[in-house]
């Protein structure tokens, strides 16, 4: 057996990866907690002039930790795995697309069935690939504003794109949240990002291929006590 | 340069003084500021400008002890309630670092030890009574701006010295000294009722004055009529009628020209010329033949347009003038004499003077004088040391204004073992800087400055510092000149400030010399005395004087029809200078050509003129007036677009300047507003005194081009008879 | 309730400067910081030229773009049209200084926007703006522009001043060039369009759909359960 796999749960994410996604998410979180008092109006009145210098201010000082924090830790403590996650995003099959179609109706938790997934689903990858583009033009657009180095009119510019990118993002990041902490189907994947690990059955339904890889690398290397056999998804392995 | 934050300073209250903490200023008191304001008491104290020859009347407004701003006398009629930029750049050098803050003795070249007064006085009254024994009191020189002080006269009669030397000659002593001569005195315009306006080698938007473009502007709303007429497209241009751009140097064609159509078509009041003017046979005897065809030969004006300008002048005359000029014209060329001459002659072909309109004297008036303090004896008086009035040497130089650029000479001559200098530096305004620096071969050298300038630094033995015009009191003047005003004012400058430097008024710094040297009691009295007494016959105390600011008497020159006089021999206008005929040279003025010429493709002659941000070269060190400089790119020279062209230079390239004397680089501006002969500098920078770091190596000043010239009969300077190689290129 | 205007006739400038100095006296700002400037305008070829110099500053736009766009109501404007900025409000966000057409905003060392303010404080006490008070030519008035008896309401009729639209301005006709060299009248800026019209709208609604798809999805997926659980239980 791998250290991957123990006590029916499989190691979906390394210590780097969540650490690297802690601090997107709560730095991404607190962000648009002080942002968004700048653009809704009646936010910005509740706290009043000196609640909105303090989040002025908490907002400049965590873009700093959006900006170098996850990719800081992602490059130096996750390489390998950051290597395989733009990988996957890159990559999609015939199942990713698939799954993207029924994605509707298993959000609003209708039966759907979708070929096998591997380690991101179809929507995890769009989702990924959104996350990470959104970063980059919030984090352009915003220290564009902050260092004050261009034209009033680029500034202006930029601005918008802050504004609209950060509130579009915040919304995805919200359905992320929801399928992360609520969605029946899905809620298992929050263990994923804070204990590392996700239940293998769990596993083996949502992302069977990854499922599959793992085992069969965990196979390998070993000799061979016959016990340990390949099941079919579904299948639990009684030894 | 970061400056330190104004702000902080007002908050600052005048016990800290000059412990100045330099707080990032909390920006919040954009609000709270304006709340002091309404919690603050401000005071309000009349003073005078130091920023120009206009000194116009101010209201400084001091809180905490501090500077905040000043604003113009409504009523002094320099300013009539106006202050231009210099004004108030000027007001705020008393937080100049330039500033000297105590007197300074030479350890070294530029090198100087710090020392007290008493020291600095026993030292320099020591040192004095030394050379003076041993070769005469009439070796001392005091050499000036002029017009700034009244009390060193006072030493220099009993030490017997003559040298009174003012800078005027590197200014305008064509002017002043031809209209003595002529007039009888200097006569001023009257914009507020004049129709046409020829304004030549004037430029009041530039060589700001601020009640002078007060009026024209109103005129001009009336109708009237403004000519500018100028190789540069100055800013008096920008909103005159017309523009005539004419080679330099040939403004005295161009009077002739206008004066000879005036009389060849019968447009002159014959009746004025008849009555008041003396000579003018002579005078159309020599330039009968000079017609408009001849000036527009010269100064490639056409000679319609010629004509044009004298119809315009007699069609509104009285109400017309041709200015009489300041600056502009009348200490730069050899013919600048002849050409104040002429624009004598226009305007009394056009019976102005004494009329609405026209040109008038100055109103003045007179003071009381303290009770006099000294007793002791007078050494008889030497001869001039700079030769002004002195037959054989310049006998038609004024002594009164004196000639103030040949100093080393005096040294090495001996004519002059001591100088003073008060509130002038010659290393940097006069011609010839290099020359100017052996200025400290002298025996003794006091510059009474008010900040680090060149002199003070180059040649200096001592440097006594002199209080900011804010930090001190002073006794009263007679407020009027330039500009018609029927009446004389009253006006002076009350300290508002306490110096938080080791700096004196002048009067305090004479006092000590004076006692050090052992001259007792010569200046025996306190200003506030002198005030007291100088007021008393107006019936007028110190404290209404202060609560006005200025004081407007009852007029006294208006418009006369009959009985005009004019203070000559005479009593007339004198067309032919007796003065001169008596030198064997011409009495009246003949078309005379400039000295130099440009001739090659890339030959220019040299032309300088103001910024209405600076003020010759006593603001470079402001840092609010170099802000606009740089924004503005003030210290670039002007070049005519199209030789431009054929020397292959853009905008902004750097090029180099050579004369015979020197070689520059410069950035270039290229315009289509200056005449193809010339290039134009700002008079304003190329200060080489490091102690002055925002002017420092900013720029190039004209006087590096020019050597240090004489005119032999009004002692100005030539400044313009300068030709310049300018090539490409540079470092 | 007085309406300040200002009106500026080109016509009579040369360019001096000591309306920006005088500002920066008024308002202790450093050399650098100035709430007026000029602008020159030079046509023509040598010798026939014409030189237009405009004087320019804060408009005191009727409907600031500077007002609508910051976030705290730091920057507002008074009845009587002056409009001033609260540095208590202030967060510094800058965001005004991108929406000002005219440019009138400079940043002070603690980064905080600044701008002609008509010198309201001391207008209040009875004074006249700095700017106005010394200038030589008199290319400025200030005043009341809703009392026709005021000086700045006569002059504005005799030298037929036009109202830069949208603002508290009057410049008079440049004799000898263009309009265009006048300040043009008070649009927000492209940007500043598209963020309050399009992209902040879109954004918002954006967001309100993720919220709903939420909302909805919670909903969905517990009946869609509970059901479940009856067919079940059933």
């Amino acid at each position: 057996m791998t250290k991957q796999i123990k006590n029916n749960k499989i190691l979906r994410f390394s210590l780097g990866s969540r650490l690297g996604h802690g601090v997107q998410a709560i730095s991404f979180t607190l962000l648009l907690i002080t942002g968004s008092s700048l653009v809704f109006k009646s936010y910005g009145a509740l706290i009043g002039p000196g609640g909105l210098k303090l989040f002025s201010q908490l907002h400049h000082i965590l873009a700093y930790v959006l900006t170098f924090g996850p990719i800081l830790l992602l490059i130096l403590f996750s390489w390998d795995n950051v290597k395989r996650w733009i990988y996957d995003c890159i990559h999609w099959t015939e199942s990713d697309v698939k799954f993207v179609a029924a994605f509707p109706k298993i959000f609003f938790g209708l039966r759907a069935d979708t070929p096998k997934q591997g380690k991101f689903n179809g929507g995890e990858k769009i989702n990924s690939i959104l996350q990470i583009l959104g970063t980059i033009v919030i984090g352009i657009s915003g220290w564009i504003m902050l260092l004050g180095l261009f034209s009033p009119a680029v500034a202006g510019w930029a601005h918008i794109i802050h504004s609209f990118a950060a509130l579009v993002l915040s919304g995805v990041v919200a359905a992320h949240a929801y399928l992360a902490l609520i969605h029946p189907g899905s809620k298992e994947s929050i263990n994923g990002m804070l204990s590392g690990y996700v239940d293998l059955d769990w596993a083996a339904d949502h992302h069977a291929l990854w499922v599959e890889e793992v085992m069969n690398e965990a196979v390998a290397p070993l000799p061979a006590p016959a016990k340990v056999k390949i099941k079919a998804v579904g299948e639990t392995v009684n030894v | 340069m970061k400056t330190i934050s104004r702000r902080s300073f007002l908050k600052i209250t005048a016990a800290t003084g000059a412990a100045i903490a330099a707080s990032a200023g909390s920006v919040k008191d954009f609000k709270a500021f304006a709340e002091e304001i309404e919690d603050t008491e401000v005071t309000k104290i009349p003073s005078l400008c130091n920023g120009c020859s206009s000194y116009c009347g101010v209201w400084a407004y001091v809180k905490n002890g501090r500077l905040w701003k000043i604003e113009g006398n409504e009523t002094h009629m320099k300013s009539r309630g106006k202050i231009c930029a210099r004004g108030h750049g000027v007001a705020y050098n008393i937080y100049d670092p330039g500033r000297v803050s105590q007197p300074m003795k030479r350890v070294s070249d530029n090198n100087f030890q710090p020392i007290t007064w008493e020291q600095a006085f026993q030292e320099i009254g020591g040192k004095m009574k030394d050379i003076v024994e041993e070769h005469g009191g009439d070796k001392v020189v005091w050499a000036t701006h002029g017009g700034k002080e009244s009390y060193a006269q006072k030493f220099l009669d009993v030490l017997g010295s003559d040298n009174y030397i003012t800078h005027y000659a590197t200014c305008f002593t064509a002017k002043t000294n031809i209209w003595d001569k002529m007039c009888g005195g200097m006569f001023n315009p009257d914009f507020d009722q004049a129709k046409y306006i020829v304004c030549a080698g004037r430029n009041y938007a530039g060589g700001v004055m601020p009640a002078a473009m007060k009026r024209i502007s109103r005129a001009k709303a009336e109708g009237t009529k403004l000519i500018v007429v100028d190789p540069r497209f100055c800013e008096l241009a920008t909103v005159a009628d017309e523009w005539i751009p004419i080679r330099p140097g040939t403004d005295l064609a161009l009077f002739l020209g206008i004066a000879h159509t005036l009389v060849s078509e019968n447009l002159y009041n014959y009746n004025f010329i008849e009555k008041y003017t003396y000579a003018f046979d002579e005078f159309w005897k020599y330039n009968r033949d000079f017609d408009a065809e001849k000036a527009a030969e010269i100064t490639g004006i056409p000679a319609d347009k010629i004509r044009e300008l004298a119809r315009g002048l007699a069609q509104n005359a009285p109400q017309a003038f041709l200015d009489p000029g300041y600056h502009g014209l009348y200490a730069h060329y050899q013919n600048s004499n002849e050409t104040a001459m002429a624009n004598i002659v226009v305007n009394a072909l056009l019976g102005n003077f004494w009329q609405d309109g026209g040109l008038f004297p100055a109103a003045s008036t007179t003071f009381g004088q303290v009770e006099e303090t000294y007793y002791g004896s007078k050494a008889a008086k030497g001869s001039r040391a700079d030769g002004a009035g002195v037959s054989r040497e310049y006998p038609l130089v004024e002594p009164s204004r004196g000639i103030p650029q040949r100093i080393p000479d005096m040294i090495e001559k001996g004519r002059a073992k001591i100088v003073f200098f008060y509130s002038y530096n010659p290393l940097r305004s006069a011609p010839e800087p290099e020359y100017q620096k052996k200025i400290k071969n002298a025996d003794l050298v006091v510059s009474i400055p008010y900040d680090w300038n060149e002199t003070s630094l180059y040649t200096a033995d001592y440097i006594l510092p002199e209080t900011h015009y804010l930090e001190r009191t002073e006794h009263p003047k007679v407020i009027n000149g330039n500009i018609y005003w029927p009446s004389a004012q009253i006006a002076t400058r009350f300290k508002a400030l306490t110096a938080a430097t080791s700096t004196l008024p002048l009067l305090e710094i004479l006092q000590g010399i004076t006692t050090a040297y052992g001259i007792e009691n010569l200046y025996g009295f306190t200003v506030e005395e002198e005030l007291e007494a100088a007021l008393a016959p107006h019936g007028i105390s110190p404290d209404t004087l202060k609560e006005k600011g200025c004081l407007e008497l009852l007029p006294s020159v208006t418009a006369k029809e009959e009985g005009l006089s004019f203070n000559t021999f005479t009593k007339k206008i004198e067309f032919s200078i007796g003065a001169w005929k008596m030198e064997g040279l011409l009495g009246v003025p003949t078309w005379v050509p400039p000295l130099v010429e440009p001739r090659e493709a890339n030959e220019f002659r040299l032309i300088h003129g103001k910024q209405p941000w600076h003020s010759h070269i006593m603001t470079t060190n402001n840092p609010y007036l170099m802000a606009i400089t740089k924004e503005k790119n003030g210290t670039f020279m002007w070049m005519n677009a199209d030789r431009a062209k054929e020397l292959n230079i853009s905008e902004g390239e750097t090029v180099t300047v050579k004369s015979e004397l020197a070689t520059k680089q410069v950035q270039v501006h290229v315009t289509e507003g200056l005449h193809p002969e010339c290039v134009w500098l700002p008079s304003t920078y190329g200060t080489f005194s490091e102690k002055l770091v925002n002017g420092y190596n900013q720029g190039v000043n004209y006087n590096d081009f020019i050597p240090a010239r004489v005119d032999e009969k009004t002692g100005h300077v030539m400044g313009q008879e300068c030709i310049v190689t300018v090539s490409k290129g540079g470092k | 309730m007085a309406k300040y205007g200002m009106l500026i006739d080109p016509n009579r400038c040369t360019g001096c400067n000591a309306c920006r100095i005088a500002c920066q006296m008024q308002w202790s700002l450093e050399p650098e910081l100035n709430f007026n400037w000029l602008e020159e305008h030079l046509e023509g070829k040598y010798p026939n030229l014409k030189r237009v110099i405009v004087p320019m500053q804060c408009q005191h736009c009727d409907n600031p773009p500077c007002q609508t766009v910051c976030p705290t109501g730091a920057t507002y404007k008074r009845e009587d049209g002056v409009v001033l900025i609260d540095a208590e409000k202030c967060i510094g966000c800058k965001y005004c200084v991108s929406a000002c057409p005219y440019g009138a905003r400079v940043i002070n060392a603690a980064g905080i926007p600044e701008k002609c303010s008509f010198c309201a404080v001391h207008v209040a006490n009875g004074s006249t703006p700095a700017c106005v008070s010394t200038c030589m030519s008199e290319v400025r008035v200030f005043g009341d522009v809703s009392d026709p008896n005021s000086e700045i309401s006569r002059q504005i009729a005799t030298l037929g001043a036009v109202n830069i639209k949208g603002t508290s301005m009057y410049y008079v006709p440049p004799r000898e060039m263009g309009m265009d060299v006048l300040p043009p009248e008070c649009v927000n800026p492209t940007y500043l369009g598209v963020l309050k019209n399009i992209s902040q709208p879109a954004s918002k609604g954006i967001l309100g759909l993720a919220a709903a798809a939420i909302a909805t999805g919670i909903v969905t997926n517990k009946i869609i359960e509970r059901s479940s659980k009856n067919d079940e239980t059933n």
